[in-house]
């Protein structure tokens, strides 16, 4: 650490941040059961599979 | 053991008490005459004053190293062509003694040791020599410089050379170590050596300054010393006083050297047209990076082979001596000479020094086209020095070498708003242009550190989803067959599910399907109903299953899907179930699962981990290409 610049200490904190952001996510969807970027609710099956099915049929 | 030695000086009757045993004469505080221990003579000579060259340690001045009391009882102060040397005389508590070497800035303690060179090999000393010395060690030489003028001051050990214009070669190396070469003639010389110590580390007490942080002139020190110019009758002040070798009149920009108190005129400098004023006038003063400073001087300087200049304010500072701020298109450097000698490594386009690797950007000879303040040596006499830039950003590392002596500069980028801020300045700065040569890419890190975080903070993220997946509950809630029924006009009937209790806190709910379905399609319309407030969740999910023989068989999509919904609470729950097929009457199995490992979400997360230092080195590219269309080392080309 004592061979960081001040420049790099700055950045540091920021990377910091940011790792304690994606990790604290992460744990905290894992706690509560939460799935990241769910789409679920919204999903329709014109959308998800329109092409082929009707292609199929 | 303390000894104590009193004789009378012969010239003035003064008491004087020689500390150490085997000192050999003292400078009488008195009168200054020069008095040799045990010798009585009828006339005395007088020794010179010492110039002022406002070290901060003198005659008194105490301290602890190592745990050992010694205070400074002597002084001989040697004065170069460049700069300067105190060799202080230090007596221990013990008895014994070692001398303090002293000057701008750089403090190293020393002792006398026998170690003795060929002459052939001392001929050959030239800065960046090799030399061995006792215990295997390997010093540089890092400077020649022969002594032009002595001055005595206090106890001394030796007074068998009294007389200058003899050399020194100084030698340092990477370990701190270094040694102090007097050579008298071609049988006769003297070898000191020593250590490099920080300053702090002697516990100074009784030095000329009173240890206040913020202020350059206190306790002892002078004032700056004012003098008239020559030429134009201007005033103006000498801050460093004897510390200065040559000056510049603020108004008619005549160069002078100094020596003595006196200016005598040197040469008359013309401003060049396109060169500003100074943006930090000499005489300011401030705090950058924690050392108060005076600026004393400002250089412009250009390439001696291309035609561009750049400015050098040179900072001063009396305990940690001079550094340098550097401009050139509007990005700076803060520099400082260091104590060390960078080990040459892998080839010669590379040095390597405190744990960095610096690459070469830029080789160039410097002249001096303008100066205005004050400097320690003479700037137009260094014209033809060469430099060599090595940078690994934010630090840059400069060597400069003449035929006598080579010295290194480390340096830092620096943000001009932090010289504004650190020296009160309101003027404008010069605007940047392009990417300075160790101007760092902001929010950038070492991409080597970079990626060890990262693999760490990943083997962190796989352990918390290993401690998921093994703790996870993965209950059962529901599992039957649904079969399709019809109603009267041949729509299928929606399922109503028997009520059923989610427990614990939110966690995710699972839905796994199956159904049989072959060349043909089941789509699930689903709405899970929380009985305890209407609120429902809906989703529609489809399963599908082709297969057929073209070229040779194929199959696509599958008989099985999962829906996972996020952050169902506890309570009671029922399910609607709204079927829509292709053809015919498929059933569909169905289980709920409760709190069920989320894998998608671990992937999500090891792929945002990934992505800074992907993101980081792309910029990186990006930068480090601009930066080195400027260098003609670029690794790019």
């Amino acid at each position: 650490m004592k061979n960081l610049s001040k420049h790099e200490l700055f950045s540091l904190r920021y990377f910091i941040v940011f790792y304690l952001l994606i990790t604290g996510v992460f744990v905290y969807a894992g706690m509560t059961g939460w799935k990241i970027l769910d789409t679920t609710p919204s999903e329709k099956h014109s959308n998800a599979y329109g092409t082929s099915h009707y292609y199929h049929k | 053991m303390a000894f104590n030695f009193t004789q009378t000086c012969a010239s003035c009757g003064a008491m004087l008490n020689f500390r150490l045993g085997d000192s050999a004469a003292m400078i009488c505080p008195k009168c200054r005459s020069f008095v040799h221990r045990s010798v009585s003579v009828a006339s005395v000579p007088k020794a010179a004053p010492v110039p002022e060259d406002m070290s901060v340690i003198r005659i008194g001045t105490t301290g602890t190293l190592e745990g050992k009391a010694f205070e400074i009882i002597g002084r001989i102060r040697y004065n170069y062509r460049r700069s300067f040397r105190n060799k202080w005389l230090m007596s221990f508590a013990d008895g014994s003694s070692r001398y303090l070497m002293e000057g701008l800035g750089v403090y190293a303690v020393m002792e006398l040791e026998n170690v003795n060179f060929s002459s052939s090999k001392v001929a050959q000393f030239k800065p960046k020599v090799e030399a061995e010395f006792p215990g295997d060690k390997i010093l540089y030489v890092e400077e020649l410089e022969k002594v032009l003028e002595i001055h005595f001051d206090g106890e001394l050990m030796s007074v068998s050379h009294e007389t200058p214009d003899f050399l020194t070669i100084y030698f340092t190396n990477n370990d701190l170590q270094c040694a102090l070469m007097q050579i008298y003639s071609r049988t006769e010389n003297e070898m000191f050596t020593g250590r490099l110590i920080e300053f702090e580390k002697f516990n100074f007490k009784n030095l000329r300054i009173s240890g206040d942080q913020n202020k350059i002139y206190q306790g002892s020190l002078p004032a700056p010393l004012k003098l008239t110019c020559t030429r134009c009758s201007a005033e103006f002040q000498l801050f460093t006083h004897d510390q200065a070798k040559v000056c510049a009149c603020p108004q008619c920009h005549a160069y002078f050297e100094y020596k003595k108190k006196t200016a005598t005129f040197s040469e008359q400098q013309k401003r060049p047209e396109d060169v500003a004023d100074p943006v930090l006038p000499v005489g300011s003063q401030g705090k950058l990076r924690d050392t108060f400073y005076i600026v004393t001087g400002y250089a412009v300087k250009k390439d001696a082979k291309y035609n561009y200049h750049w400015v050098e304010y040179t900072l001063w500072n009396p305990v940690f001596g001079y550094a340098y701020l550097a401009e050139y298109n509007g990005h700076w450097n803060y520099l400082y000479q260091v104590d060390y000698f960078p080990r040459v490594v892998l080839k010669k386009d590379f040095v390597y020094t405190q744990e960095r690797l610096f690459r070469v950007y830029n080789v160039y000879k410097a002249k001096t086209l303008y100066t205005e303040g004050e400097f320690s040596f003479d700037l137009y006499d260094a014209d033809g020095t060469s430099y060599q830039e090595y940078i690994s950003p934010p630090y840059m590392l400069t060597r400069e070498l003449t035929h006598d002596e080579l010295g290194w500069y480390l340096g830092e980028y620096i943000e001009p708003s932090e010289i504004k801020e650190a020296f009160d300045v309101k003027t404008e700065f010069p605007s940047k242009v392009g990417i300075g040569s160790s101007q760092p890419l902001r929010l950038s890190f070492n991409p080597k550190t970079l990626n060890l975080v990262t693999f760490i903070m990943i083997a962190f993220v796989t352990l918390i989803q290993i401690i998921f997946v093994y703790s996870a509950r993965n209950e059962t809630i529901f599992q039957q067959r649904l079969s399709s029924v019809p109603d009267s006009i041949g729509q299928l009937k929606p399922v109503v599910s028997p009520t059923f209790t989610l427990q614990g806190g939110k966690s995710n709910l699972e839905f796994a399907m199956y159904s049989p379905v072959d060349n043909n399609w089941y789509e699930a319309g689903v709405e899970l109903v929380d009985e305890s407030n209407g609120a429902t969740v809906e989703f529609s999910k489809a399963i599908e299953f082709y297969s057929g023989y073209d070229d040779g068989p194929w199959t696509e999509g599958q008989k099985n899907e999962e829906v996972i919904l996020s952050s169902i609470p506890a309570g009671n729950y029922h399910f609607v179930l709204y079927p829509s097929v292709g053809s015919g009457f498929p059933p569909l199995d169905l289980i709920l699962k409760r709190d069920v490992p989320v894998w998608s979400n671990y992937f999500m997360t090891i792929a945002a981990l990934i992505l800074l230092p992907l993101i980081q080195r792309w910029r990186l590219n990006r930068f480090e290409r601009s930066r080195w269309m400027e260098s003609d080392f670029s690794p790019y080309e």
